[in-house]
């Protein structure tokens, strides 16, 4: 059985007093990230595994990934993002051809 | 009489003019300086107010003796700034920040408000972990 490797998003949280969560979005480059492209809603965390994201991307690539903040009236913040991050989901074949030979 | 609020500092310059008076924009993780002309005589005390514009509310009353004063937006949404002089029990009228024929913009009578956003988190930071 394959593994697939996890990936987690971390953050500084913000500042404003009144904050109750925290979105993600993410994009692949060389598109930019912003309020437009897919997004996934973390509630208030400030660290998130991607794979435990529903219909999180699983195609290797590089992606732009951007988090905002949301506060209690549901206001967001500008994007925070981090850019042209390599990500690699997909584990490798196994081995195949795998021979004993009596020395 | 309060003759004039002069426009915040901590804030970025104008950027948004709506209505007929200025819109600062800031976050609510910032601290903001709001100045106005001294009376004379001067009084025991100012009292100073952010009206939440969204919300129809005043916050916490803040006193000081001298301007200027430092604030935080304490949510998101648009503030009016209200201040008042004291002299024990006798107050004056409030001067808002939002009156052209008292507020300051750039040295010209212009009202303003401002408007405090949602600070964005940190950029995230991409780790793996097997």
């Amino acid at each position: 059985m394959s593994t697939i490797k996890n990936v987690t998003v971390r953050f500084q949280p913000s500042n404003s007093p009144d904050v109750v969560g925290y979105r993600l979005y993410m994009e692949e480059a060389p598109v930019a990230v912003s309020k437009v492209s897919q997004a996934w809603d973390l509630g208030d965390v400030t660290s998130i595994e991607l794979s435990t994201l529903k219909d999180m991307i699983t195609k290797d690539g590089v992606y732009n990934i951007g988090i905002t903040a949301i506060d209690d009236d549901g206001n967001e913040s500008s994007i925070s993002v981090a850019g042209d991050v390599p990500l690699d989901f997909i584990p490798p074949d196994p081995p195949s051809g795998i021979v004993i030979e009596r020395s | 009489m309060i003759t004039a609020i002069l426009a915040v500092s901590g804030v970025p310059a104008a950027a948004f003019e709506a209505k007929d008076f200025v819109t600062y924009f800031g976050t609510t993780d910032e601290s903001i300086t709001v100045s106005w002309d001294e009376n004379s005589p001067a009084p025991e005390r100012y009292e100073v107010v952010l009206y939440h514009v969204e919300r129809r509310t005043d916050g916490p009353s803040v006193s000081v003796v001298l301007p200027p004063i430092v604030l935080r937006l304490p949510r998101t949404g648009h503030y009016i700034a209200k201040i008042r002089a004291c002299d024990g029990e006798d107050y004056s009228e409030w001067a808002e920040s939002i009156d052209p024929a008292i507020a300051v913009v750039d040295g010209q009578p212009r009202g303003w408000w401002i408007y405090g956003h949602v600070a964005p988190p940190g950029t995230p930071i991409i780790g793996g972990k097997k």
